[in-house]
């Protein structure tokens, strides 16, 4: 009994595969995942693009870490561990972190400084992390609007965010400081909108 | 009476699991251009050497709405190429073509297609070496020290003996280039003539090596530069004088072809897609 409605874990992780491919091939451009997010079950106790994106990248071979204040946090935890068959670990353990509600200065700042990006030898050994946001967007409208450069940009690019503290930007930079280590970002929001800041992206902020 | 065992695979014949592991080393291989990236490489019906890393890139792309090209040396009719695309149709849904403009998803043992890669397409690379400094260290755990340390001393020295022995760098294909000024890459074994086009370009070009087991990109609108020196430049093969003897185009890639017979030699394109493509043209006035 399969509901065509449900996400899908061979189409559909493929689809959101081509999606992130995309938008980590090109910082910053935006991705409408809107589609996928639709067929997520209602009762899963996390964001919809955590879940999408957990589905998509995880399984035992991984470790995730996933922070957020609402209540069900262990629940969210525990389906994702379920449903993937990857763990749960500490912030500097992780492979992949999903940041589901916006996290405190210094809560930032311990993740950030903790996060795995790497070693010179084997820089792949680093942890992606999936932000969600309140807002994405592809002109320079909303709270925190960034300047991309870099590899995949023709020229520049512009993408802002709202519900992102610039204290990630700040931190980011000082952790990618040393290329080609460091991590590397997806940002999401519950419209569908998905983009990606591998480590290779100069950011600068506009309203400096 | 008999049974009819009907073996059935996954969607796109890997695992998903598999898919998920080549997924994660790709985005990995987009976030570092130019750095390889090791992954588990997974058995495939064809023997490694023969395309293998390509096509489990091309597998975890795939979907039903994608649109298959298969290239071999430019040749879409090769027996490799055409086992390719029967073992992805066997699997999917998908559509193959002849036609790199219609493609969404190309892929290419030794050539790049002659027609500029869109940014809606990706190109993936079959590699049979994904090593550059391999002809000057044998040692992996080495090369890999070399690459951290960005000690390419060695590579340059192969070059500049090059110039000593013979007055010119004698590599044809499979010219090294630095990748985002970084890390120096294998662009397989492509004639030189493509290797301009990985510059900057619109696509993403993805390789794959399935015995050597590894994964490694260039995304769009990255800077690629072929190792060069000041007085002794980058330079590709030209062909002047020469054109296709069936499509008559003078600004592609030939192939020269020698007939034992007569001794005659001649030039063809090795893009036979793109060169059928011309001669239709010509024939529709």
């Amino acid at each position: 009994m399969t509901n065509a409605e449900t996400f899908h874990h061979v189409h559909d992780t493929r689809k959101l595969y081509r999606h992130l491919l995309d938008s980590m091939a090109r910082p910053g451009k935006i991705n409408d995942i809107s589609v996928l997010l639709h067929k997520v079950p209602e009762t899963c106790p996390c964001s919809t693009g955590t879940y999408v994106l957990a589905q998509t990248l995880l399984d035992q071979q991984v470790s995730f870490y996933y922070y957020s204040q609402e209540i069900n946090a262990d629940d969210a935890e525990h389906a994702i561990e379920w449903t993937t068959g990857s763990r749960h670990t500490a912030s500097h353990a992780a492979d992949y972190l999903f940041i589901d509600t916006p996290p405190e200065i210094d809560e930032i700042d311990s993740i950030m400084q903790s996060v795995r990006i790497g070693t010179l030898t084997e820089p792949e050994k680093s942890a992606t992390i999936a932000l969600h946001v309140r807002k994405l967007s592809g002109a320079d409208d909303l709270a925190l609007p960034m300047v991309l450069r870099g590899p995949g940009i023709n020229g520049w690019h512009i993408l802002s965010a709202d519900g992102m503290n610039s204290e990630w930007l700040r931190l980011r930079s000082e952790r990618n400081r040393e290329y080609p280590t460091g991590c590397d970002f997806i940002l999401f929001d519950d419209d569908g909108r998905i983009a990606a800041l591998p480590r290779t992206t100069r950011i600068e902020r506009r309203d400096f | 009476m008999q049974a009819h065992l009907k073996q059935t695979y996954n969607y796109a014949f890997l695992d998903e699991g598999s898919k998920k592991e080549i997924r994660r080393t790709t985005l990995k291989a987009i976030a570092i251009p130019g750095y390889q990236v090791p992954f588990a490489s997974r058995e495939m019906p064809i023997g490694r050497g023969w395309g293998t890393g390509g096509l489990q890139l091309t597998l975890s792309l795939i979907g039903d709405q994608d649109c298959l090209k298969v290239i071999d040396q430019g040749n879409d009719d090769s027996v490799n190429a055409v086992s390719i695309k029967k073992l992805v149709q066997s699997c999917t849904k998908a559509e193959v073509t002849t036609d790199s403009e219609r493609a969404t998803i190309i892929q290419t043992r030794h050539r790049i297609p002659e027609v500029p890669i869109r940014s809606d397409q990706i190109l993936v690379f079959q590699v049979p070496l994904p090593e550059p400094l391999r002809m000057v260290e044998a040692k992996e755990r080495k090369t890999k020290q070399l690459h951290a340390e960005m000690d390419y001393s060695g590579i340059w020295l192969r070059l500049y003996e090059d110039i000593v022995k013979w007055g010119k760098i004698s590599i044809g294909a499979d010219y090294p280039a630095l990748a985002h000024k970084r890390y120096i890459f294998a662009p397989s074994p492509i004639p030189r003539y493509d290797l301009p086009k990985l510059n900057h370009a619109d696509g993403l070009f993805l390789f794959g090596a399935g015995r050597e087991k590894k994964i490694y990109a260039i995304p769009p609108y990255t800077e690629i530069e072929p190792l060069a020196f000041d007085d002794y430049p980058f330079e590709v093969e030209h062909f002047e004088g020469c054109s296709c003897r069936l499509c008559g185009s003078s600004d592609t890639f030939l192939d020269e072809l020698f007939d034992e017979k007569t001794g005659q030699k001649f030039y063809q394109c090795s893009d036979t897609g793109n060169c059928r493509k011309r001669q239709e043209k010509r024939h529709t006035p």
